[in-house]
């Protein structure tokens, strides 16, 4: 018993030092530091945006007087050309956009992880059913495919939601197959197994921890293209609905009126580069952070 | 251009359909750049005295694309088969049969007097096509009509482009420009780069105005302008669902400000209206003022229609932005009253399957068009119950007052007594809100500075033949 004990204790340890290094190879990136202040700060916009703004009178109430105003003290970004204003709302759409980008690749984690485990631990046929189900997602482009659900569904927010994670549900569930096979034959693994250990226990106890680095990598790309994905869904008119402040509808918005009022472009434009940019960054950094060859 | 399901003239409703077939077909008269309607398949025409019956003399040097001659026969057959369509009745439900005096003298005979018959055979919905061909397949011409027109078809890409060529045997002689390619560019921004790069000389601007400024301030392109034949509206269903309650569209009519929608909808380009009949008609009331806008008496209605806590709606419009920009600003203001609409933006086809011929939607937004400048044409269709379910009535208006009025109106030939007529059926849409009249503005073209013979049409009625190069 009590040598038990110690060695859970010490793998605790063992654990945390592990984060720890993570943490301390990644902040040496500078390149991912600024994705990452960037990322927060776009999360705290997108929290404080109810604290200063309202969402039927600031956000989509219509003041035609003001329409079509050039970036002045009053409106930091302009109005729109129903006299709405463009910062409000683009604060407004990083919640929108944002949590877009979370959800999707929260639900496609889940789901892709999931499918990804079972069929890396238990191969054969299990591993085939739901390998070539994926394929078939994966054969067509994620953006046809998504328009496709959506042109199905019709547009919205759920719906696209939905589409979007469909999408991404084989990607996660590809790496976490491969994660799980290398993982699978490995000594521990067998051990548990000797001691009959549950399945299920192994899987998520033994096998997910160690597989989980390549999954947050992926996720965190993932949510720049979803991001990007869900921008350019409402700009072709298949994404959120008006007058919900998408940035990506923005930008569709704002088509007719660019030659003439570019700042209406601009903005969304901005915002959307900056969110996309901020993730790729991090994704990249944790990436190299997690790479064990970096390891020294 | 949007795509063309068709090319029967007896099958389709739309405006937009009929633009490509006036190169297609000949009509039996045709108008003119200045608007007046001339003969054109007529050699000349007589009404008898109770103006119930128009005698016309038909051309005999007329071919059609299959080189056969364009016969009295195939005249009366056209009209007959015009008259039997359902897609048809704005310009055939006065007309009631068209027979064979001789060989070269065709009589169309009328329910009864109608001023406006001749501005109705001009429609590319009465276009004279081949009884042979017709009859033989009539499925035929959705795709390879046969016409005695200008331009024969000579290439269809769904989606992409329709090709004309010239008829070299046109009886009015071979139209000056050779081949015609129009194209399918549904963004109209890109159509815009197009025009302006060349790739296009002629093209139907955004309606909504938003790109006049570019073409008007670039010294190539020339911006052609001229009254529109139609005003945008807030239509309900009256027929069933939420809107057949009177309250309903009261509150609606009365929540909204035209001024607004005008400006946010058309860069202020067009002028808000009250009126229930598009104004360019002579006959529609001047000066007429709608129901005065109160936005708290708007929301008790709501209230009293048994929806205190307000009520979701759906709003199905045609996917342009012509009707997408009003319908945004329509929203918000509705909004304020607790009638929280969505939009459901679909293709112009389904719009008219689902909603136009179908009757299936709450409220839209939509510009009822008039063919020929006359209240008849801007009222009767739209409102009489005998144009309801499938016709042009899509409202599904159903109040016998306003039917007699209308009867009445048509059959009067005192312009004074059909003016007061139509006031009357302009107080009957205001106060029972029919629908919601908001602006009218101008039809607009842009071509290249070097295209002759180009102008707008209040009834987008395009004749590419006069069409020539500098």
């Amino acid at each position: 018993m009590a040598e038990m004990v110690k060695t859970g204790a010490k793998k605790k340890v063992k654990k945390r030092s592990q984060l720890k290094s993570i943490w301390f190879r990644f902040k040496k990136n500078k390149l991912a530091m600024f994705g990452l202040i960037l990322f927060l700060m776009l999360v705290l916009m997108a929290l404080s945006a109810g604290l200063f703004l309202d969402y039927d009178t600031d956000v989509i109430g219509q003041q035609m007087k003001q329409r079509l105003q050039f970036p002045s003290p009053e409106h930091w970004f302009g109005t729109d050309q129903y006299g709405r204003d463009v910062f409000a709302r683009i604060v407004w759409g990083s919640r929108i956009s944002l949590s877009v980008g979370l959800f999707t690749v929260g639900i496609a984690m889940t789901i892709g992880g999931a499918i990804g485990a079972l069929s890396g631990y238990y191969g054969g046929k299990v591993d085939m059913v739901l390998m070539r189900i994926m394929d078939v997602f994966l054969a067509l482009p994620g953006t046809i495919l998504a328009v496709a659900i959506v042109g199905a569904l019709g547009p919205g927010l759920v719906n696209v939601l939905m589409a979007m994670s469909i999408c991404r549900i084989p990607q996660f569930a590809r790496i976490v197959r491969s994660s799980v096979m290398s993982l699978r034959g490995q000594e521990f693994i067998e051990a548990a197994r000797a001691c009959g250990t549950k399945d299920a226990r192994i899987i998520l106890r033994h096998i997910m921890p160690n597989a989980i680095g390549p999954l947050v990598v992926q996720a965190t790309l993932n949510m720049a293209t979803t991001i990007l994905g869900v921008a350019g869904l409402s700009f072709i008119g298949l994404g959120i609905e008006a007058p919900i402040p998408e940035w990506g509808s923005m930008l569709s918005e704002a088509r007719d009126q660019m030659r003439y009022y570019p700042y209406l472009m601009i903005f969304p434009g901005i915002f959307i580069m900056l969110s996309v940019l901020s993730l790729n960054l991090i994704g990249d950094g944790l990436r190299d952070a997690l790479d064990p060859r970096m390891k020294n | 251009m949007s795509d063309q399901t068709t090319y029967d003239p007896y099958k389709t409703a739309d405006q937009n359909e009929w633009e490509d077939m006036y190169g297609i077909y000949d009509q039996l008269f045709r108008e003119e750049a200045d608007g007046s309607v001339v003969p054109n398949l007529v050699t000349e025409y007589s009404f008898s005295d109770d103006g119930t019956e128009l005698t016309m003399g038909i051309r005999d040097d007329v071919t059609f694309h299959n080189g056969e001659p364009l016969t009295v026969d195939d005249v009366v057959f056209s009209l007959n088969t015009a008259i039997a369509s359902s897609f048809t009745t704005k310009f055939t439900s006065v007309m009631d049969h068209a027979e064979k005096v001789d060989d070269s003298t065709v009589k169309l005979v009328l329910k009864h007097a109608y001023s406006p018959i001749l501005g109705c055979l001009v429609s590319a919905s009465t276009s004279i096509v081949p009884q042979a061909v017709y009859e033989a397949d009539p499925d035929s011409f959705t795709a390879s009509p046969i016409g005695s027109g200008p331009y024969m078809v000579s290439e269809i890409v769904k989606g992409e482009r329709y090709v004309y060529e010239a008829y070299p045997d046109y009886w009015r002689g071979e139209a000056p420009i050779k081949t015609v390619v129009a194209r399918v560019i549904p963004d109209g921004n890109a159509a815009l780069m197009a025009l302006e790069s060349g790739e296009l000389d002629v093209m139907q601007p955004n309606q909504d105005y938003s790109d006049r400024q570019a073409i008007e301030d670039n010294p190539n392109l020339v911006y052609y302008t001229a009254p529109q034949a139609c005003t945008f509206l807030i239509g309900f269903n009256n027929a069933r669902g939420i809107f057949s309650d009177k309250r309903m569209r009261e509150a609606v009519a009365i929540a909204i400000d035209k001024e607004e929608i005008a400006l946010g909808a058309t860069n202020g380009y067009a002028t808000p209206t009250d009126v229930g009949i598009t104004p360019i008609c002579p006959q529609t009331p001047q000066d007429f003022k709608g129901l005065e806008r109160d936005v708290e008496r708007a929301k008790q209605l709501v209230a009293e229609a048994g929806y205190p806590d307000g009520v979701d709606v759906t709003m199905r419009i045609i996917s342009a932005s012509n009707y997408s920009k009003p319908a945004e600003v329509v929203q918000a203001q509705l909004k304020e009253i607790g009638i929280n609409v969505s939009i459901e933006a679909m293709e112009r086809a389904s719009w008219f399957d689902i909603c136009y011929t179908g009757g299936d939607f709450d409220i839209t937004i939509y510009a009822n068009p008039v063919q020929v400048i006359d209240a008849d044409f801007g009222a009767y269709p739209f409102m009489h119950s005998s144009e309801a379910n499938g016709g042009n009535n899509y409202m599904g208006i159903n109040i016998p007052e306003l039917d007699d009025l209308l009867d009445r109106a048509r059959l009067s030939t005192d312009e004074e007594e059909r003016k007061e007529l139509y006031l009357q059926v302009c107080e009957i849409v205001r106060d029972e809100s029919l629908f919601v009249p908001m602006y009218t503005g101008e039809r607009t073209y842009a071509a290249v500075k070097e295209l002759q013979g180009v102008h707008a049409d209040p009834m987008v009625r395009y004749y590419t033949y006069g069409y020539s190069w500098e």
